[in-house]
């Protein structure tokens, strides 16, 4: 008898062991770091067997005063970025897939997306000329408004995503009930949107926690995030604290690549009305 | 057209010389209408007619491109949809799926800043007139698309509209809720007395809901009319064919007398035919017959009655339909035409078969000429 | 409000004020971006200052030194200077590289993920996403620890008798090449895994019917229907590799530079050459000008 496979003409041979092979790949380098920083002894490579004292010198070593400031800062400076950069994105996916045909348009997607078609490390110096020519103090400041340019795009392809699944019967619905055009926003589009905005958030906020590049550009002196703090640090070699703090980071975007996933199949049908 | 006519309490909804163009496509030319007060009026066209368009136009959804726009006698092109009091039901309903039933039955009074109390009173009415008091905290999506309908309805009539918009809201319904929905509209439109502009593509929801018809093609208003008048007296061959099933049959006036006419066809046969006035021997055209407005017999039962037989021919094909049979009879120069026969009785197509000759009598005012 | 233009449905309901709704993003990206990219270009075209920075004097010496050599005081007889080119030359052929490697193996992984039933399909696409969404220096430093000349790579191999002496990676090309590699896999997945998911599956059992063996289908049907996803899929792996800083400033040396690492010299601390840096810069962002108005061109003919 033939195997079901065989009168599958979907199925190819080996694509199971390519798909296994990558994912191998992906995941062999994360989850070596995160074994080893579990390593009790000091020299990176012999196993000594379990313990955690990494991540207690991460919380309470000698550069544990770097790192806090350095979390702290990226944090807070992805949490501004992704908020404004959300914000801006919103305004423009809504101009965008609900503004009508226009002149600009083409042209106005282009710079949309300008920040993620230049090469980072363009935007990078670009940037670092421009501000050093207007005189724009490099630090806190400096960073947060780069982190803005570069975060918009991110968080504007999954809005206007999910603004052109919805219908616009339903503004239209809510104008012909007597809403103005901000109260048909407020209370029917932006409702019908929050997945895709909370998804755009989430992303514009990866994205401005993982830079690295722009950051090290800019930065200044004195102001680190974390991916500067860490790359400062490998140049001395990989210390298994770096791969404790390593670990810490990969769950914390685990958690939010989660989180989205879990909202994204939340919402995932409501903005279509039917079903 | 004159102001009086705009300015009628009579008339809901008056359509002055309304066009709409998108770029180099023109979707509605020359558009002049009157709908009446507590009428229920439908738009019917086939896709892409513009009858949408013209509703969108009248909720306020699109500007028009030229002419004027009435509610009441008072202008109204101008207004956005938030400030006419014309509401509209969608067809795909455009619940808001973040809401509840009542929440969505209560937007438009929210909007309109009634108290809540009489927003209260008011969900509560319309919730009981479209019979959906124990659904009223459930979302959209756990209704059928039955009980949408009717959410959509009570959402928009809940601000008491001037005149209320449906954009062929039974078009998501199957058959059976489909035929239901037509008379509990029916019924609504009756009961409320509101005006009522219905937008279908569905000639049998036009002819058995509506007190008036337009219909509708390439932008333009074909005819309006009474139900009877557009499916017995067309005004053109485009509604004589798109309104039932019809032969249209090339044909030239040879004699005029009274409230009719005398036509040849292509086979040359002379018959009776109903006309639009003002028609002149010589005028040629085309003649619908409905193919339930004749009679089939078969020519050796006819024998010498030969007074009352129009045109003779030879049964090609015949399909089964149930309550009807249809006959494809060819005539002569090669010219074909539909009969129906309902299927009375077993035995009533005795003599009909495939091949046989028969002749066909034409009811009473069965033919009409149509100059275009 | 939806106007139909062409056919295609264009809702215009915020039509009245999109001028309002568009200007923040414009203004941002217009100011802090397009600006800088302006002045950039301006400065390549500007004579250098020795501690980094610009003197205001028109000079081609920026483009000019990528390509010749005029000694140390410019007053020599030029000739080619090989430096630049071969940097230039390297970056290309390691982002072409990365590009079929990603392709090689993404085009089956997502051609797999995207034929799972529903429920397998979420976890193994939400596998694919993970690695996406890691810190890409946190990655590329992983890839260094793994690989390193006593690191678990070597210290594997040496166990298992494969090898003597330690496989001396890091530094190398293939070092760079695997960086690249792994940095941008999840790239080439995700798009292709996209269009992947709305190829219709009856178009395969269409050509199985009508005779074609399964490697016919793939080759004459499947891949000229995702062609999009596959374009989009390697242009997303192309232009960030081109560009790439931290897989050839962690894991090369000075015989890896790419364009990225030959940019950020130019800039970072007091040594650099500004309009040299800027004219770098210009050059890369043409080529991957050039990459996008043939996607675009390509993506045009489709329609």
């Amino acid at each position: 008898m033939q195997s079901a496979k065989a009168f599958d003409v979907k199925h190819y041979p080996g694509f199971l062991g390519v798909t296994v092979l990558c994912l191998f790949i992906l995941y062999t380098p994360l989850i070596v770091v995160m074994v080893y920083s579990f390593n009790d002894s000091l020299s990176i490579t012999r196993w000594g067997g379990f313990s955690l004292r990494w991540y207690v010198e991460v919380f309470n070593g000698v550069e544990s005063a770097k790192f806090k400031s350095a979390a702290w800062n990226s944090l807070t400076i992805a949490l501004a970025a992704g908020i404004t950069s959300t914000m801006i994105a919103v305004a423009a996916a809504i101009g965008m897939v609900r503004g009508g045909q226009f002149a600009g348009k083409s042209v106005s997607f282009a710079l949309l997306s300008m920040p993620i078609m230049v090469p980072e490390i363009v935007t990078a110096v670009a940037t670092l000329v421009f501000f050093s020519a207007i005189g724009f103090t490099l630090g806190y400041g400096s960073i947060v408004v780069a982190h803005i340019v570069f975060c918009i795009p991110f968080a504007y392809l999954p809005i206007a995503a999910r603004l052109q699944g919805i219908e616009s019967s339903f503004e239209e619905a809510a104008q012909d009930l007597y809403a103005s055009r901000w109260q048909a926003f407020r209370h029917v589009l932006l409702p019908i949107m929050a997945p895709g905005i909370l998804s755009g958030f989430l992303l514009a906020f990866i994205i401005s926690l993982d830079d690295f590049i722009i950051t090290n550009f800019i930065k200044g002196a004195g102001v680190e995030t974390l991916p500067t703090a860490i790359f400062g640090a490998v140049r001395q070699g990989i210390k298994p604290n770096i791969m404790a703090l390593s670990t810490l980071m990969l769950l914390f975007s685990i958690a939010i690549v989660t989180a989205s996933y879990l909202i994204g199949r939340k919402g995932g049908g409501s903005g279509r009305g039917e079903e | 057209m004159n102001s009086q006519v705009r300015s009628s309490a009579s008339v809901a909804v008056g359509i002055e010389n309304v066009e709409k163009r998108y770029g180099d496509f023109t979707a509605l030319m020359q558009i002049n209408l009157q709908i009446n007060d507590n009428e229920f009026f439908t738009l019917l066209g086939p896709s892409g007619c513009g009858k949408t368009s013209l509703l969108r136009i009248i909720a306020g959804f699109e500007p028009t491109s030229a002419g004027l726009l009435f509610l009441y006698g008072e202008e109204i092109e101008n207004l956005p949809p938030d400030k006419r009091p014309i509401n509209t039901v969608f067809q795909n309903y455009a619940l808001f799926p973040h809401m509840s039933v009542a929440d969505n039955i209560a937007f438009g009074l929210k909007m309109l800043g009634w108290s809540s109390s009489d927003i209260e009173a008011r969900v509560e009415q319309m919730v009981s007139l479209v019979r959906l008091q124990e659904f009223i905290h459930r979302r959209p999506a756990q209704l059928s698309g039955g009980q949408q309908q009717r959410v959509a309805l009570a959402r928009a009539m809940a601000p008491k509209p001037k005149v209320l918009l449906l954009d062929e809201p039974l078009s998501a319904l199957d058959l059976k809720l489909r035929q239901q929905m037509r008379a509990e509209l029916k019924q609504l439109q009756r009961d409320t007395g509101i005006t009522f502009v219905f937008v279908t593509h569905d000639q049998e929801e036009a002819l058995s809901m509506s007190d008036r018809i337009a219909v509708m093609s390439d932008g333009r208003i074909q005819q309006v009319g009474s139900p009877m008048q557009i499916y017995e007296q067309p005004a053109n061959r485009f509604v004589a064919d798109f309104i039932g099933d019809t032969n249209l049959l090339d044909a030239e006036i040879v004699e005029v007398a009274g409230g009719g006419a005398s036509v040849r066809l292509g086979t040359g046969d002379v018959i009776k035919s109903d006309t639009p006035e003002n028609v002149q021997i010589g005028d040629r055209g085309f003649v619908s017959l409905r193919p339930e407005s004749m009679r089939l017999r078969a020519a050796a039962d006819v024998g010498t009655d030969a007074g009352a037989v129009a045109l003779q021919g030879v049964i090609e094909d015949i399909v089964y339909l149930g309550t009807d049979r249809q006959y494809t009879i060819s005539l002569a120069s090669n010219l074909r035409i539909s009969v129906r026969e309902q299927n009375v009785a077993s035995g009533s197509a005795d003599g009909l078969h495939i091949g046989n000759d028969v002749c066909l009598q034409l009811a009473e005012r069965a033919a009409r000429f149509l100059v275009n | 409000m939806a106007g139909t233009i062409g056919g295609r449905t264009v809702s215009s309901t915020y039509a009245p004020v999109r001028g309002w709704l568009l200007l923040p993003s414009w203004a941002v990206i217009g100011v802090f971006l397009l600006l800088p990219m302006l002045l950039m270009l301006v400065y390549s075209f500007l004579t250098k200052e020795f501690r980094g920075g610009v003197i205001w004097e028109f000079s081609l010496a920026a483009y000019d030194q990528f390509i010749f050599d005029r000694g140390l005081f410019g007053d020599e007889a030029p000739s080619i200077e090989w430096t630049y080119i071969t940097i230039f030359v390297r970056s290309i052929v390691q982002a072409l590289l990365a590009t079929v490697l990603c392709l090689l193996i993404g085009f089956p992984t997502a051609y797999y993920v995207a034929t799972r039933p529903a429920r397998t399909r979420a976890l193994w696409l939400f596998l694919i996403t993970i690695p996406y969404w890691v810190n890409l220096l946190i990655r590329t430093v992983s890839m260094k620890f793994l690989i390193r000349d006593n690191g678990p790579f070597n210290e594997a191999l040496l166990g298992l008798g494969l090898i003597d002496a330690p496989f001396q990676l890091v530094n190398t090309n293939l070092a760079v090449q695997l960086g690249l590699f792994y940095s941008y896999l999840p790239f080439m997945v995700l798009p292709i895994y996209a269009s992947m998911e709305r190829y219709n599956a009856s178009l395969s059992e269409a050509a199985a019917d009508l005779y074609a063996t399964r490697w016919q289908i793939l080759r004459r049907v499947i891949i000229p229907v995702i062609k999009p996803g596959i374009v989009a899929g390697c242009i997303l792996v192309f232009v960030p590799s081109l560009g790439a800083f931290l897989a050839p400033d962690l894991l090369g040396g000075a015989k890896t530079f790419m364009i990225g690492s030959l940019i950020e010299e130019q800039f970072k601390g007091n040594a650099g050459n500004w309009p040299f840096g800027a004219a770098a810069s210009m050059i890369l962002l043409s080529m991957v000008l050039v990459v996008l108005m043939l996607y675009a061109r390509s993506q045009a003919k489709e329609l």
